[in-house]
């Protein structure tokens, strides 16, 4: 007797309720996602303030907000839908099994009657067999329509969904949504960002490079936003062979300071068609303001862009550690309390202290900037390493440069002193269209005279000076007179850089705390042919400086040779002012000591150094300064040439 | 040009962590489709099944790779537009708004006098 036919589930129920719960999860996922760059998106409004736009961009992700939640919901239903599905027709797989076993074996459990004559009654196995037979196949009948009806509630359910299917969404390829790309790059959107950098900066550099020479610092001051734009933006890859490539693979090579690297640097950037210099050092300022080789007047205009961008980095920073500051209580003293609450008092003095200097220290970087700026000085390098470094120049070097000179700071110098230094460069400086000064602030100096303990000071920044010197060589006349003058631990780092390269025709030791490492002879400089001077105070204590440090920073200048000039008076020409003393008064404008810097500078003479005397007193003898003795009175100056 | 305060580096920042969550959805949405396909796959006899949930999927397919590209076209016109502000360049800022504009043409957000000008 035939059965119905028993229905086949051959569906994977474990692959399904594992996948109902990986979609579940995953779809969550994408909504997260979505929801965290949501989320993440709004920080956007603390740095895009545009009247026109601003809500417009904040407000960009909201739209996808709905269509995520909706989409995690619908995979939520499918994957419901799914499981249902699951729990509902496995049992029924195994009663559909059972059902087939049943119908494979009815003829062993209901034998079939043997075929007896016609008419003859039934017999009872026959009628049992028979109701068996009914039952087991309405069995089946029941068993399929419930198959069925699982089937269809399933998709039911999923037919049912209607949500998640990103509507409101622009889709890829439509042209209402032109700006969606088909396969989202996010590997290359730093790439596309800085593309974008570049185009914005370089439409602005083309229309900087319009702006007169004189106004480019004030556009800067009045544009933050533009000038930390240029100082972000990045050089990008330019076609081998070019002029800009050919920039980049110098500057690569440059690094090292050597002058060879340098003289490469240069000559790239003289390779850029002349209508371009200007925009490139504007497009690239962070790049070219600092890079020695590029000539000195592109400098000045990369960094009247750099120190605004530098200044601005000093001020947040100085925000939010006066911010930390305010928010932090003085520790206060408890003698009621024992030892261990004094050490954390101590602890916590020390770092309050620490903090206070800090913002102390930050302030001072930001008004050094600060005057720079009101000032439109000259600067040549700007950059935020180490302790800050600062370089800047007066006047222009030209073909009918004569005359060059450099003051190396020493002891105390930082971007704090950016002002007080800068007005010494003004002191030497005489403003003459033939002379061209530089403040040379490219290394770290030591905080005091007990810091400059070690040669380190020096040898770190030999490296710094002499690549600054290769630049100026390259730049200036051959014909040039070229003086370094080296004061206090600059002298001493003045020397490493001798040592490492660097030469100039002339050296003023101004208070030097040393020739320099190992340097006890002019020979050791490796600069032997310099003319050397040496200006200092009767009563400066770097004399003590000189004679503990002279294991680290070398001999005394006399081993060199060099001609010690007179520091003298406040005002040259008037002994009632009173002499020089003590290691800061070198650049009283009047000085004796200002003036014969100045005649180094200039190739003028110089007053001669007033040597002591020896006088009998008493029964023994005694060295005595004549000019100390009887300042009004001393009329026994010498002069010395200095070219 | 009205007057505003833009900072590139500020938006890269935010644009760029915005970035990792995109890179996230979508490395998500590959293995959602991963999943769908298994799924797909698994209904054995039940084809009518697999039928509704392929129609289910199929209709949303597309719809992480949307809200990636969204999330993208978002992002680079908002970068751009950030970069052309921050340059003063009007015209550029204009086009790039118009691009932010497309690609967020359902936005509900706020309605502001003005808000179109460049968007």
């Amino acid at each position: 007797m035939p059965f119905p036919e028993v229905p086949r589930i051959t569906a994977g129920f474990g692959a399904i309720l594992d996948g109902a719960a990986d979609l579940r999860r995953q779809a969550g996922n994408v909504d997260s996602f979505a929801d965290a760059a949501g989320t993440r998106w709004r920080a956007i409004g603390a740095h895009y303030q545009e009247p026109s736009t601003e809500l417009k961009v904040l407000h960009a992700l909201n739209l996808m907000a709905a269509p995520s939640d909706g989409f995690r919901d619908a995979f939520g239903a499918a994957a419901a839908a799914l499981e249902n599905f699951a729990a509902e027709a496995g049992p029924l797989k195994r009663v559909l099994d059972d059902l087939r076993e049943r119908v494979a074996r009815f003829d062993i459990e209901y034998p079939p009657p043997d075929p007896g004559e016609d008419g003859e009654a039934p017999d009872r196995s026959s009628v049992v067999r028979a109701g068996a037979q009914q039952q087991l196949a309405e069995e089946i009948r029941q068993a399929a329509r419930r198959w069925r009806d699982i089937r269809q509630d399933c998709v039911q359910a999923l037919t049912a969904i209607s949500g998640g299917t990103g509507a409101g969404l622009p889709r890829p390829g439509i042209a209402s949504a032109a700006a969606l790309p088909a396969v989202t790059p996010w590997a290359q959107f730093d790439r596309h960002f800085d593309d974008a950098v570049h185009a914005a900066a370089e439409s602005l550099a083309v229309r900087l490079a319009g702006l007169p020479p004189g106004e480019l610092q004030d556009w800067a001051t009045a544009h933050p936003d533009a000038v930390a734009l240029l100082q972000g933006n990045r050089m990008p890859p330019h076609p081998p062979g070019s002029p800009e490539a050919a920039l980049d693979a110098a500057l690569a090579a440059g690094r090292g300071g050597k002058e060879t690297g340098i003289r490469g640097i240069r000559d790239a950037f003289l390779a850029l068609p002349v209508e371009q210099q200007t925009k490139f050092v504007l497009l690239y300022p962070a790049l070219l303001g600092g890079a020695n080789g590029i000539p000195f007047a592109y400098r000045v205009l990369a960094n009247r862009i750099n120190i605004v961008a530098e200044q601005q980095k000093r001020q947040t920073s100085l925000d939010r550690l006066t911010e930390q500051l305010s928010a932090t209580e003085a520790p206060e003293p408890n003698p009621w309390l024992g030892r261990a609450a004094g050490d954390v008092y101590l602890q916590q003095l020390q770092e309050y202290e620490e903090l206070k200097d800090a913002v102390a220290e930050e302030r001072a970087a930001v008004d050094g900037y600060q005057w720079a700026i009101d000032n439109h000085r000259q600067v040549v390098l700007v950059s935020d390493e180490g302790d800050g470094r600062y370089v800047e120049m007066r006047g222009q070097m030209s073909a009918g440069t004569t005359s060059v000179f450099t003051l190396v700071p020493g002891t105390g110098a930082s971007l704090a002193t950016n002002q007080e230094y800068g007005d010494r460069l003004d002191i030497l400086y005489d403003g003459s269209r033939d002379t061209v000064g530089f403040y040379w602030m490219g290394a770290d100096l030591p905080d005091t005279i007990p810091d400059n303990v070690t040669d380190g000071y020096s040898r770190r920044g030999a490296a710094g000076l002499s690549a600054f010197g290769h630049a100026a060589e390259l730049e200036r006349p051959a014909a040039a007179v070229t003086t370094t003058i080296s004061y206090s631990a600059g002298a001493s780092l003045h020397g490493a850089a001798e040592q490492a390269g660097y030469a100039t025709d002339n050296v003023v030791y101004l208070a030097p705390a040393g020739p320099g490492p190992d340097i006890h002879s002019a020979e050791d400089t490796g600069n032997a042919e310099a003319n050397r001077y040496w200006i200092q105070t009767r009563d400066d204590p770097i004399a003590w400086a000189q004679l503990l440090g002279h294991w680290t920073h070398g001999g005394s200048p006399a081993q060199l040779d060099a001609v010690r000039l007179e520091s003298g008076f406040a005002v040259s020409s008037d002994p009632s002012s009173g002499l020089l003393g003590g290691h800061t008064d070198y650049f009283m404008e009047q000085s004796t000591a200002v003036a014969n810097m100045r005649a180094v500078i200039n190739g003028t003479d110089a007053v001669a150094y007033v040597e002591d005397e020896l006088a009998v007193a008493g029964r023994g003898v005694v060295s005595y300064s004549p000019l100390e003795a009887d300042p009004a009175g001393f009329d026994n100056w010498k002069t010395v040439p200095t070219r | 040009m009205a007057a505003y305060s833009v900072s590139v580096e500020g938006v890269r920042g935010v644009l760029l962590e915005v970035a990792a969550q995109g890179q996230f959805l979508v490395d998500e949405g590959r293995q959602l489709a991963a999943t769908a396909e298994s799924v797909r796959g698994s209904f054995g006899t039940a084809e009518d099944v697999a039928a509704a949930f392929a129609g289910f999927w199929s209709q949303r397919d597309q719809v992480a790779d949307q809200l990636s590209g969204t999330m993208y076209a978002s992002a680079a016109a908002v970068g751009e537009a950030a970069a052309a502000f921050a340059a003063g360049d009007e015209e550029m800022a204009a086009t790039a708004g118009n691009a932010l504009h497309t690609a967020t043409a359902a936005t509900p957000g706020p309605v502001q006098a003005g808000l179109l000008r460049f968007l």
